[in-house]
């Protein structure tokens, strides 16, 4: 089931990836384990960074939303420095219906739009909201430091 | 579970991360010598291949067999850049350039993105010096799998001898000690079994308890000896995390298979890493093999101390249980052999019936008769019912050798058997019945212990003499209703006709009224009163006072119904988990129902699955 599922995204990722966002499996031999690279979007301070990110499935996905985290360090005020991603999708809004790309394409928009309201990381939250060129600052000094 | 994956994931991320700064600095000298290699003709067909910027998307078409450098190429030509700077991703890879296209399975028609990076400058070199600092971390953070593994394969035959779900078992003839190791054996063999035992709530509260887990482990005295000369191995069941890990492990199989994927993934991930293979060396010398001589020379001393075993002998019993060194649990086996760590578990577990044959007598038995069907299921009904009809089986359970210290710890440390009850689900609803049960344990921990009591029940005079009384009882009980509900018989008596039950019904045990218990336990508490008011020697107030406590609680059993609906059965649990902040209603109860109304596992079930 969960294969299936798996397998028939991946072709549709491999047809028609969406924008800035690739996806598939680390070892083609292990379907359960990808990875994914997101590329920064051009009107945020990730511009021209290359993100990577691990993907582990769950046995029952889709019914189980998908593990995500960056492997790639980021400055956001929802990804902490684990890559952990504060994202409502991947946790109590997880619907089947959700498809890899799509929640690549949120974690894409993230980027563009943090959400300082709900933060994983305080700090970064506290300067996005009062210091956002300072904040922009830090993130394109990241990016270019990891991410380039 | 979660933080094992996360601490597995972020040897995923070193390694990945490493390749991703050794690509990167790959590209660099190696894109350099920008010469083009002369594009091999070959069989293969043309692959059409879009290509895509941010900003735009272009067709490429090149040859199958091509290596990823000509294709770089021919990009850096139609997207008129440079090839140092050309960087293209497929399926989440950055490809490199020594590779060629069908490494990457990059098939005809598919898209591939394209990255235009900044001209190169020292950004490169900070990447670089990121990179040591990673891999010891990585080291580090796979070192500790290996333990966690290691607990693991025992953790698998952890909970044997917990005679749940054996009801296709002959036990007509068997010793208890055979029939033991035939359990361990199918139950190894089913990890459904495996699964249900561990689920059973009695069970799990054992295993929610590390505390209690780690004193069970340690009053075993092989273990303890393993311990005192292999502190590793005390650090091991010194760890409370890792032993609750161990037990969830256990309780679900494809945790465990999960694990051990990750495991393995992780410890090749490791190999790869220059140096890791001399710390998975070290690793090994350091814990595995001295865990592994520890147990070799602990139990795998005399292999033939099997054939002389009798259960009458108690140290030449216990022996057996031990004889094999750790086996592969997975493996099938010839003879029950329960690897190391299985008998101390097993001696817990096996004290769980016990337990509550002893302490809880009616407790859990009139549980298997139905007042929660999850409880314990119908084969341990029918199990029960075996146990009953059968004295013999029942004199060498209690002969068993591992009973007695049992007992005599569960006398010493009224700690244990009082969490025991307060743990047990079938309590929380009625604190007060619980209170009860607590303050009359020692009464009857006493009362077990009494030879007279335990002759008893090995008496199937006596035990048949018990059931006549229980009969007339029950008649009595139909001919004048009256005379119960007014209280007008003694407390001990009540009690009797309240436990209405004989081996008979027990026996066919298709009945799953609520108010059968099992004929052993209503010996046991009739034995004061009504069998041999004379033989035993606890005052009249001590039974009277459990009797009591008894009638109560088969009252609440009979009225707990099954059919309640779960909500309504775990309100009080409920509402605690709303104002612990779980507001999924659905959640809650679906944790609640599978957890037997326990909250704090419900809580754990629901933490996992957020």
């Amino acid at each position: 089931m969960a294969l299936n599922r798996i397998s028939k995204e991946l072709q549709d990722l491999q047809r028609e990836p969406p924008a800035n966002v690739s996806a598939g499996p680390i070892h083609s031999s292990d379907m359960y384990n990808w990875q994914a690279t997101i590329l920064g979007p051009s009107d945020s301070p990730y511009q021209s960074g290359v993100f990577f990110l691990a993907i582990t499935f769950p046995s029952d996905y889709p019914f189980k939303p998908p593990h995500i985290h960056f492997t790639t360090k980021i400055y956001h005020p929802n990804i902490n420095t684990n890559g952990s991603i504060c994202l409502d999708i991947l946790r109590s809004n997880w619907s089947p219906a959700l498809t890899i790309s799509k929640v690549l394409l949120s974690i894409c928009s993230l980027l563009c739009d943090p959400n300082p309201d709900d933060p994983l990381v305080p700090e970064i939250a506290r300067q996005y909201k009062h210091d956002r060129d300072g904040y922009n600052a830090t993130a394109r000094n990241w990016t270019k430091k990891y991410a380039t | 579970m979660t933080e094992n994956n996360n601490e597995q994931m972020d040897v995923g991320t070193g390694t990945t991360d490493n390749n991703m700064v050794d690509d990167v600095v790959a590209d660099a000298p190696t894109a350099s010598p920008s010469s083009v290699e002369p594009v091999a003709e070959s069989l293969t067909s043309k692959l059409k291949l879009a290509i895509k910027t941010p900003k735009e998307k272009k067709d490429i078409s090149i040859d199958g067999s091509s290596s990823v450098k000509q294709l770089k190429d021919l990009v850096a030509s139609e997207f008129n850049t440079s090839i140092e700077q050309v960087c293209l991703i497929y399926s989440g890879k950055i490809l490199k350039d020594d590779e060629d296209l069908k490494k990457h399975d990059i098939k005809d028609g598919v898209t591939l993105h394209l990255v235009i990076r900044a001209p190169k400058n020292d950004a490169m070199s900070t990447n670089t010096s990121e990179n040591p600092a990673a891999v010891p971390s990585d080291t580090q953070a796979s070192a500790n799998n290996p333990n966690a593994a290691q607990a693991n394969p025992s953790g698998f035959p952890f909970g044997l001898g917990l005679t749940a779900g054996m009801g296709n078992l002959n036990f007509a003839n068997t010793n208890f000690l055979d029939m033991q190791q035939q359990l361990q054996q199918q139950i190894m063999s089913n990890p459904a079994q495996l699964r249900q035992l561990m689920e059973s709530p009695m069970v799990q509260s054992i295993t929610s308890n590390p505390d209690l887990l780690r004193s069970l482990l340690l009053s075993n005295p092989q273990m303890r000896d393993l311990m005192e000369r292999n502190p590793e191995i005390s650090h091991l069941l010194n760890n409370p995390d890792l032993l609750r890990q161990t037990m969830e492990y256990a309780r679900n199989p494809t945790a465990l298979q999960e694990l051990m994927r990750n495991h393995d993934r992780a410890l090749s991930n490791l190999e790869s890493i220059p140096g890791g293979f001399n710390a998975l060396q070290r690793i090994y010398h350091d814990v595995q093999e001295p865990m592994y001589s520890a147990a070799q020379e602990q139990f795998g001393n005399n292999p033939f101390t099997q054939l002389f075993a009798g259960n009458d002998e108690n140290a030449s019993a216990s022996r057996t249980e031990n004889t094999d060194p750790l086996p592969n649990p997975w493996a099938p086996r010839g003879t029950g052999t329960p690897s190391a760590t299985a008998p101390n578990r097993q001696q817990q577990s096996t004290g769980v019936p016990n337990n509550q044959q002893q302490q809880t007598p009616s407790a859990i038995p009139t549980g298997a008769a139905g007042s929660s069907p999850g409880l314990i299921s119908p084969m341990m009904q029918n199990y029960m019912s075996q146990l009953v009809q059968n004295p013999r089986l029942l004199e060498s359970v209690l002969n068993a050798p591992y009973m007695q210290p049992l007992m005599d710890s569960l006398a010493a440390n009224p700690d244990i058997s009082r969490q025991m009850v307060a743990n047990n689900p079938m309590f929380a609803n009625n604190p007060e019945l619980r209170e009860q049960m607590i303050n009359a344990l020692p009464a009857m921990m006493e009362q077990m212990r009494n030879p007279e009591v335990q002759s008893l029940m090995q008496n199937r005079e006596a035990l048949e003499a018990i059931t006549q009384v229980q009969e007339g009882l029950q008649r009595l009980h139909t001919a004048a209703p009256n005379l119960f509900q007014a209280g007008g018989l003694p407390a001990g008596l009540r009690f009797g006709a309240t436990g209405l039950a004989s081996p008979i019904v027990t026996g066919s045990s298709a009945n799953a009224t609520s108010t059968t218990s099992t004929p052993s336990t209503a010996a046991t508490n009739q034995a004061p009163s009504a069998a041999r008011p004379a033989g035993t020697t606890s005052s009249s107030t001590d039974s009277s006072n459990y009797a009591g406590v008894f009638a109560q609680m088969l009252n609440m059993m009979s009225n707990q119904n099954i059919n309640t609906p779960p909500d309504q059965r775990y309100a009080v649990q409920l509402e605690q988990l709303v104002s612990m902040g779980f507001t999924n209603r659905e959640a809650n109860l679906q944790a609640l129902t599978a957890t037997m109304g326990d909250v704090n596992a419900a809580v754990e079930r629901l933490l996992a699955q957020i």
